[in-house]
């Protein structure tokens, strides 16, 4: 993907801040999330207006369920968009980490060894997008294309178009347990979105994943380790669908291949929504989880105002096209191609 | 920036790879000669381009969307809609000289949308067309609450019977239809701001070209080529569904990207597009005349896309490989 | 664009999407609430199932509600209960998309203190009060096998289209087909098993594949109801129609034109609208607290057989639809 400043094509002993600079800018000019925000919080007034529902503990305890399991694959999808990449096999990741958690609950392995394997193969698959990517330099969207493709297919292949049901309890326990009264899979999800902030602000490697995103060149030029931040951030993205994959088993107390499916778009959507430019540069934690909880308690709302299923999606896309146009509006109209 | 050139400019490369992908064509009709010969009889080659026609026409929109720079996963949406109001209007007694002009306006109007969206308002493309896809297609949706067509006009009926051993009109059509692309995309000025604002906008800006005609030339094509598929797919079904093509896109993009387009834009050609549409059409046929399971025609089909980003990419890859400086792409 | 057009879009995008999401209407009385979700919307057969449920909801007085998922996906399915269920309907209805995953929140819903049904589709027992099916899975299956061998005389290869392959139901129907041709007609040989996934274009193309694949075929069998049109339009395509055997699942509707020319001879379904009005009939009972028994006749359905121990009840027996009836049948 394009690099969204044309100028720095010198290598710069003084690299850092720049790159710092520049993402700090983008994200305090990108008033986005505040929008959004905004008219989440507006139609949740008029929703619970209306709905005498809308407010009540148990709709926000089942809301909040299927939101984590999104808002870890969109997390992922930050990173990877942070670098000026994409990633469309994430559905298929997750299929095929809830099959292989499928075989294993079949043979009557231990509950770790089931979430093991879902982890390890989502873990793999992501490697194998960042091999490709990252190392052989191709391009991402087109490798993500063809790995959704295989995956997805492999999965199909594993479980033989079967769903495997009959995990233990202590597999089932993410769905179940509430501490507080907080579902866990939220916790989780609230937990890996700090880690995921503190790693993108102080750790060296999320220095690297902005940097490579805003100008691939300059980075390689200052000797940042290109090809290895790329093959992070993907099996990063594989690791955290593994996850995904677990809570979806969890949730459904079985495995499908085709778990997952609608996934994709949606962390592509809410990483967009929360503001992130689509080719790179800056990532931030908080306007993703924004994002992602916007499509949610809309689709949640509309749904208890009894609004049909096939309008709830075309409001849902409306919502995300002003949002962005907002977006684009208050950042003065630039958009990331200049 | 881009230190491959563009199609104009490097004639050596944009022959190589559609060398590679003919090269593996042949392999493959080596392979399938062997294992199935029957791919090769003539009725099944008639059934094979039929299976190309309507792929190919919209083929040819999404390359003028990919070689400006930009991508378009709304297409199966458009496609789903006008194939419905084609129908419908048909079926209320219109005649094909209203319907069509209709229908083809539909599509590109559509396409207009998300060609406003890009140029004027700045979204990102797969922004877009992400939310158009939505938005058409839940408003499609909801407009036919479900329901299918299940018997179309008999004038559309005929247009996509087969005839001439097999053959029908999607294939003149999709000739044609490459014939014009071809002449617009090489010999008008059009074309060409589309291959130098694709190439680089910050260029093309310089050179006064404005992103407006490339960026609404690109997906308004798209948008009525996709119409025109609808003709020709409601043709052949002769029965419509509302959820029709969804995820068509994607096999769309695939095909063109196969075909050698760089999805960065600026890069691509016609011939590509035909060879990566014949590689994935050929595939699936044959995949299904070898008797292989439906899981590993999957399996199958994502290793061929792989390997042919693979192979676009080897200039690239080759450089890296022996630690030769490139560009930032 | 300028910053006040800009402003203008905005504004009008979003009053446009609060007037169309307040446009809806609320159900004053969520206690006579009856919510009803298919596989999928978007589909003729659920359409007509929705209405018959309809009729018969409003003839008992219930409030009748029915959405579901934009496509035949569980966990889209799961999301939307979980969704429905903050709002206490008195009654749920659902075709399961998958057996196992709809279970975890059916049963959630039981332990609110709603009645679940499952019609259609069935999940796991323990997750539903009752299982209104349409006929059993044994008898279709094997009944759908019959119609394809007599018209086969017993001998030569067929193909399967199915829908998903992941459908619990169509797997079900499948494996009484396959138990039957085995046990009753050995002559005959299976040679493939393809999904069309609800869509006609996608059972069109695979069964032009088929016909190229295997040029000694001599029936296929559509297992869900976008699959028969698109196979009886590829054979009439290809110049085999009559040589070519089509059995299997669909709507009358859908099958009008090939069954009056002659393409296909039968084709089989039941009545869907009866099966929802029956569904929302067994509600409604379950609202007054009553229990179904075998062999009792519900008004606008017919007897319907009950089996106390499995909590399931049968609608009734396959209709097949062929030249001669089929004018009586429009949806």
């Amino acid at each position: 993907m394009n690099s969204t400043s044309a100028s720095s094509l010198e290598p710069s002993v003084n690299s850092a801040p720049k790159f710092a600079a520049h993402a700090a800018v983008v994200l305090s000019e990108n008033l986005q999330p505040v929008v959004v925000a905004i008219l989440v919080f507006a139609f949740c007034i008029y929703a619970g207006y209306r709905s005498g529902d809308f407010w009540s503990a148990l709709n926000w305890q089942l809301l909040v369920q299927p939101l984590a399991e999104a808002g870890l694959v969109s997390l992922g999808m930050m990173f990877v968009i942070a670098t000026g990449g994409i990633d469309l096999s994430v559905g298929s990741i997750i299929g095929v980490a809830a099959v292989t958690a499928g075989v294993a609950a079949h043979r009557n392995l231990p509950f770790y060894a089931i979430e093991l394997t879902a982890l390890a193969s989502g873990l793999l698959c992501g490697a194998f997008n960042g091999v490709l990517i990252g190392v052989f330099r191709l391009s991402a969207i087109l490798v993500t294309l063809g790995s959704m493709i295989l995956f997805s297919g492999i999965a199909l292949a594993i479980s033989n178009g079967n769903s495997f049901a009959g995990f233990p309890d202590s597999v089932l326990w993410w769905n179940d347990a509430t501490p507080l009264g907080v579902p866990v899979e939220f916790v989780l999800f609230l937990g890996i979105a700090a880690i995921s902030a503190v790693l993108l602000r102080y750790s060296l490697w999320g220095h690297y994943v902005i940097a490579v995103g805003s100008n691939r060149v300059a980075a390689r030029y200052s000797g940042y380790p290109v090809a290895l931040t790329l093959f992070g951030v993907y099996t990063l993205q594989g690791l955290l669908c593994g996850m995904t994959g677990i809570l979806l088993v969890a949730r459904l107390a079985s495995a499908r291949a085709d778990l997952g499916q609608g996934l994709m778009l949606m962390a592509i959507a809410a990483v967009v929504l929360g503001g992130a430019p689509i080719a790179g540069g800056a990532a931030s934690v908080i306007a993703t989880v924004a994002g992602v909880a916007a499509f949610y308690i809309v689709q949640d709302g509309l749904l208890l105002l009894d609004v049909p299923p096939f309008v709830q999606r075309a409001l849902t896309s409306v919502l995300l096209l002003v949002a962005v146009a907002v977006g684009i509006l208050l950042r003065g109209g630039r958009g990331d191609r200049q | 920036m881009n230190s491959l050139g563009d199609s104009a400019k490097s004639p050596e490369i944009f022959h190589r790879h559609e060398a590679k992908l003919a090269g593996l064509l042949f392999v493959m009709g080596l392979a399938l000669a062997v294992a199935a010969p029957r791919f090769f009889s003539p009725v099944n080659l008639a059934l094979l381009a039929r299976s190309m026609g309507v792929l190919l026409i919209v083929s040819v929109g999404m390359l003028n969307v990919i070689l400006s720079g930009g991508i378009d996963v709304s297409a199966g949406a458009i496609l789903a809609v006008v194939s419905i109001v084609l129908v419908r209007l048909g079926n209320h007694g219109l005649t094909p000289s209203a319907v069509l002009p209709l229908g083809l306006l539909t599509g590109a109007a559509l396409g207009g949308v998300n060609a406003t969206l890009i140029a004027e308002l700045r979204i990102p493309p797969i922004v877009a067309t992400l939310g158009t896809a939505g938005l058409f297609r839940g408003l499609l949706l909801e407009w036919t609450q479900g329901e299918w067509e299940s018997s179309i006009p008999a004038w559309l009926n005929t247009i996509g019977s087969p005839r001439w051993g097999g053959l029908d009109a999607s294939i003149l059509a999709a000739a044609l239809v490459m014939l014009a692309a071809g002449w617009i995309l090489h010999r008008t000025q059009t074309g060409r701001a589309i291959f130098r604002y694709g190439d680089s906008p910050l260029a093309a800006a310089r050179t006064g070209i404005s992103p407006r005609q490339p960026i609404y030339f690109a997906y308004i094509s798209l948008g009525l080529l996709a119409a025109i598929g609808a003709v020709f797919s409601a043709a052949q079904l002769g029965a419509v569904q509302g959820n029709a093509a969804n995820g068509y896109e994607l096999t769309v993009i695939a095909a063109v990207v196969l075909g050698g387009a760089d999805i960065l834009g600026g890069r691509g050609s016609l011939l590509g597009t035909f060879l990566g549409v014949l590689l994935l059409c050929s595939l699936q046929q044959g995949l299904v005349l070898l008797h292989v399971a439906t899981y590993w025609q999957s399996i199958a089909t994502g290793v061929i896309v792989l390997l042919g980003v693979v192979l676009s990419a080897a200039p690239r890859l080759r450089r890296t490989l022996l630690f030769q400086p490139s560009a930032s792409r | 664009m300028n910053r006040s057009e800009h402003i203008r879009f905005t504004c009008l995008a979003l009053s446009a999407m609060l007037l169309a999401a307040g446009c809806s209407r609320l159900p004053r009385n969520s206690k006579t609430l009856f919510v009803m979700v298919p596989k999928l919307v978007g589909i003729p057969y659920f359409n007509a199932a929705r209405d018959g449920a309809s009729q018969e909801a409003s003839r008992v007085g219930l409030q009748f509600f029915y959405t579901g998922p934009t496509a035949a996906d569980a966990s889209l399915q799961v999301d939307v209960i979980a969704g429905l269920l903050a709002r206490h309907p008195a009654v749920l209805a659902v075709s399961c998309d998958d057996a196992n995953a709809l279970a975890p929140v059916l049963r959630r819903a039981r332990r609110y203190g709603i009645p679940v049904l499952t019609w259609d589709a069935d999940a796991q027992p323990d997750a539903r009060d009752w299982f209104v099916s349409q006929v059993e899975d044994e008898t279709l299956g094997r009944h759908v096998m019959d119609v394809l061998a007599e018209q086969l005389g017993g001998r030569g290869q067929y193909a399967i289209i199915t829908g998903s392959l992941t459908a619990s139901n169509l797997n079900a129907w499948l494996y009484w087909m396959k138990k039957q041709q085995q046990e009753k007609y050995p002559g005959m040989q299976l040679v493939s098993v393809v999904p069309g996934n609800d869509d006609q274009q996608q059972s069109f193309v695979q069964a032009q594949s088929l016909l190229q694949a295997y040029p000694d075929l001599r029936g296929i069998i559509g297992n869900s109801s976008a699959a028969p049109p698109a196979i009886a339009r590829a054979i009439e395509q290809a110049g085999f129609s009559g040589n070519i055997t089509i059995a299997g699942l669909s709507t009358p509707n859908l099958m009008r034109h090939y069954i009056e020319s002659g393409t296909v001879k039968t084709i089989t379904l039941w009545d869907p609208g009866k099966l929802g009005r029956l569904t929302a009939a067994v509600a409604a009972m379950m609202l007054r607290h009553e229990t179904p028994s075998d062999g009792m006749d519900v008004s606008n359905v017919g007897r319907i057989r009950v089996f106390p121990e499995t909590h399931k009840i049968v609608m009734g027996s396959p209709l097949d639809f062929t030249k001669e009836n089929i004018g009586q049948y429009w949806f």
